[in-house]
């Protein structure tokens, strides 16, 4: 990491291990996250996300390594905003009441309260327990708790489990607007395409170890590619293809096949010589899933 | 007062929780008077009787924090508590174990009152020596200073076991099976025991200690107790 890097990172992670007995939850991961950016913290499930955000915000220890926020370990609820699930209230407390307790926890006023409940849309709901809320709405009571101190750091995970469409177009757009802004979030997620969507950067990891770091643009260039064709004698093309070394990825009604291992020119080249009529031919860039896929099966291997 | 005490505070003082206890504690005290008084109504009593008869109850109050303490950990509210307030596992069981100590006071303040609203006019009539001003005065200071402790080695418990089913089992074990077979061997052991000096501080007459003596040996428990679940909850992860 370069001293420009230091100093622009907002979370600095240098080889965390989280051990639980036998079990290597986090294997040695380092990255950082850069301020004014939103850092999309990806992996499968199991992959040891949660873990590895519990050491880094700090309520899990590190069996080695370390994790800094703005050079500190512990930030209060000014620096640092955290949802990490499960929200943590208590079934029988009002979402009010649980907000008011972390706000005075925090030496913050309790008007901050119905300011955070506002912004997260549960106003209405402020005096039900937290016991009658739905899975969306402890989301966004988790999202209001990490927002009292109005942090310039947000750590959220999988903070789009369980919000309705409307729901993750309003969290999208607010994440977005805190980056926007010049605040830091680093937000988790098992679905790279929801994702995709609202970050700049991306780490992966996998069965604990980084698997990928860096900009959610390299990732999908990262993708192998692929010709998409469609002719009205498919069969005569997969054969040649195949001979030709390539994959067929899929085949669908109307002809239209996904070549891999050749590009448009090769397999534009191949129909000629087999006279082989191609109603369509386009490069196809692999989705971000494939990447993901891909990424997270080479680490496994 | 601090803002984690006054965090912790809201917690403790948000939840149905502390009404129940605190209409427990009121149930148990009136039960404990009444059923001191009227099976044997109308027999000598000693003072010594008469003393145990309003004096506190305050295992109710290690039960209460213990439970509040576990409970943090079933209800995972100990992670967003340490990350608002951006302080450690120990100084956050500190503050937890501070408004437990208010809370268990506030608790016992309506039990105390009950029991000597009821008490007190009762053993006037009884036959035996009476009861003095003084003597209630120490029951009633007694008894709030037990709830207290007991509320506080109540927390320290819990954030120790971290499991309310495991430490409220464990609890009631020791009291009803663990005691009376030491008491078998040992009056003294079971009189040092927290039971036996809170018990002792709260008003129950014991055959080893003073009043005062066991508010001292109280002390020494609720410390013990409250270094090792600090030094514990520094030493773990807290979610």
């Amino acid at each position: 990491m370069t001293t420009q890097a230091a100093h622009q990172a907002a979370i600095t992670v240098e080889c965390l291990t989280k051990r639980y007995g036998d079990l290597t939850a986090v294997d040695d991961v380092s990255f950082t996250v850069r301020r004014g950016a939103v850092t999309g913290f990806l992996g499968p499930n199991g992959a040891g996300k949660t873990t590895a955000l519990k050491t880094i915000v700090g309520i899990a220890r590190p069996t080695s390594g370390e994790a800094r926020i703005n050079g500190t370990p512990i930030p209060d609820a000014r620096v640092l905003g955290v949802h990490i699930e499960p929200t943590g209230a208590h079934p029988g407390r009002s979402a009010w009441n649980h907000l008011r307790s972390l706000a005075a926890l925090a030496g913050l006023p309790a008007a901050r309260v119905g300011e955070v409940l506002e912004i997260v849309g549960l106003e209405h709901a402020a005096r039900r327990r937290v016991g009658t809320f739905s899975t969306g709405m402890r989301q966004r009571l988790g999202l209001a708790a990490a927002l009292l101190g109005d942090p310039e750091i947000l750590v959220l995970d999988e903070p789009l489990n369980g919000l309705d469409p409307q729901g993750i177009r309003w969290l999208r757009s607010f994440v977005r607007d805190r980056a926007a802004a010049g605040g830091t979030v680093l937000l988790s997620s098992h679905v790279l395409t929801e994702a995709a969507q609202t970050v700049d950067d991306v780490v992966v990891i996998h069965e604990g170890r980084l698997a990928y770091e860096g900009t959610i643009g390299e990732l999908t260039r990262m993708g192998t590619g692929g010709v998409v064709v469609r002719t009205p004698t498919p069969e005569r093309l997969i054969a040649a293809a195949r001979g030709a070394g390539a994959l067929i990825a899929f085949q669908n009604g109307g002809g239209r096949l996904l070549i891999e291992g050749m590009d448009a020119a090769a397999v534009g080249e191949l129909a000629h010589g087999e006279r082989v009529v191609l109603h369509e031919l386009a490069p196809h860039g692999a989705s971000l899933e494939q990447v993901f896929f891909s990424l997270t099966r080479e680490e496994a291997a | 007062m601090t803002p984690l005490l006054r965090g912790e505070l809201i917690k403790t003082a948000t939840t149905r929780t502390l009404l129940g206890y605190a209409g427990v504690a009121v149930v148990l005290a009136l039960a404990q008077v009444l059923l001191m008084i009227l099976p044997s109504s109308g027999e000598l009593m000693s003072l010594d009787d008469k003393r145990t008869t309003v004096a506190g109850l305050p295992v109710v109050f290690v039960l209460f924090g213990l439970v509040g303490a576990a409970g943090e950990y079933r209800h995972r509210t100990v992670a967003p508590a340490v990350l608002a307030a951006g302080r450690d596992g120990g100084q956050m069981l500190l503050a937890r174990a501070g408004a437990y100590a208010i809370t268990g006071i506030a608790v016992a303040a309506p039990a105390m009152v009950v029991t000597l609203a009821v008490g007190l006019p009762l053993l006037a009539s009884e036959p035996g020596p009476a009861l003095g001003a003084a003597d209630t005065a120490l029951i009633a200071g007694g008894s709030l200073a037990a709830a207290a402790l007991s509320a506080v080695f109540g927390v320290a418990l819990g954030a120790l076991v971290r499991s309310q089913v495991a430490s409220v089992i464990g609890t009631l074990v020791v009291m009803f099976v663990v005691l009376p077979l030491i008491q078998q061997l040992s009056i003294a052991a079971v009189d040092a025991s927290q039971f036996g000096v809170a018990a002792g501080l709260a008003g129950s007459p014991l055959d080893t200690f003073s009043a005062g003596g066991a508010g001292l040996m109280l002390i020494g428990w609720t410390l013990v107790a409250l270094l090792a679940a600090v030094v514990a909850e520094r030493r773990r992860d807290i979610a």
